[in-house]
């Protein structure tokens, strides 16, 4: 597991990936040793076609490598059956995408508490109209805000919402397809990467 | 963060360059002033 075994976050070993077409056999990934430790920013960088997007798709728990290993807090995530991976991508991974991954007919509210609810947290706005309904015939039961919709908004605007929705989700390591926000390059704070965690529904609950 | 920007890329303490399926240079980056 290395000398840095305490301290390791994940660890590739050899991993490759090959995809299979009819006729063509694509090496997406030939070989790729590294290890990331806790708490690193780390940019993984190259060209179009270089194997980024394979390599974060494993490193996801999206994808799984035709050889090597792939070790993720020491423990070799091929052992992990299809539930646990489904846990861990729940609970430990999250991912802002360049185009947000946004659900347009979801409120921004919404799409911050979707992953919530993937992980069995009540909804809240479910919960606030619980506490709401015996004031229901009073007045001020409706004091929320107008709902907002995530779509049709400006770029800026849009992307508070899968950054809302890591923030919320609170994941243990966080991974970003593409560039951070300004503002978190210059927060400084030093825990791991960007954001945001994936709208894939949760096989596994 | 996962980048085909190399001005992106440079704001992380340390940078994984992939080519080719392969790590083909990996370095600690100097910090970017805050």
């Amino acid at each position: 597991m290395g000398q840095n075994g305490s301290e390791s976050l994940l660890k590739l070993d050899g991993v490759t990936k090959v995809f299979l077409t009819d006729e063509v056999e694509t090496h997406a990934l030939s070989g790729v040793q590294m290890e990331i430790r806790k708490g690193e920013y780390v940019s993984i960088a190259g060209p179009s076609g270089c194997g980024k997007s394979t390599l974060l798709s494993i490193l996801g728990l999206l994808d799984s490598p035709t050889n090597g290993q792939y070790l993720l807090n020491n423990r070799p995530v091929a052992t992990l059956s299809a539930s646990e991976r489904a846990r861990v991508r729940n609970r430990e991974i999250g991912f802002i995408f360049q185009s947000f991954n946004l659900i347009g007919d979801l409120t921004v509210f919404e799409n911050v508490e979707l992953p919530l609810t993937y992980r069995g947290m009540k909804s809240v706005g479910a919960q606030a109209a619980r506490r709401s309904r015996p004031r229901a015939s009073g007045h001020g039961a409706s004091s929320q805000a107008p709902p907002e919709p995530a779509l049709g908004r400006s770029a800026a605007a849009r992307g508070r919402g899968p950054r809302g929705r890591r923030r919320a989700a609170d994941p243990a390591r966080r991974r970003a397809d593409r560039e951070p926000r300004l503002e978190e390059r210059r927060s400084g704070h030093g825990s791991a990467q960007a954001n945001c965690t994936p709208a894939a529904p949760p096989s596994a609950w | 963060m996962v980048t085909h920007d190399p001005r992106y890329a440079r704001h992380a303490e340390r940078g994984i360059h992939l080519f080719d399926g392969r790590i083909v240079d990996e370095a600690e980056l100097a910090a970017v002033a805050n």
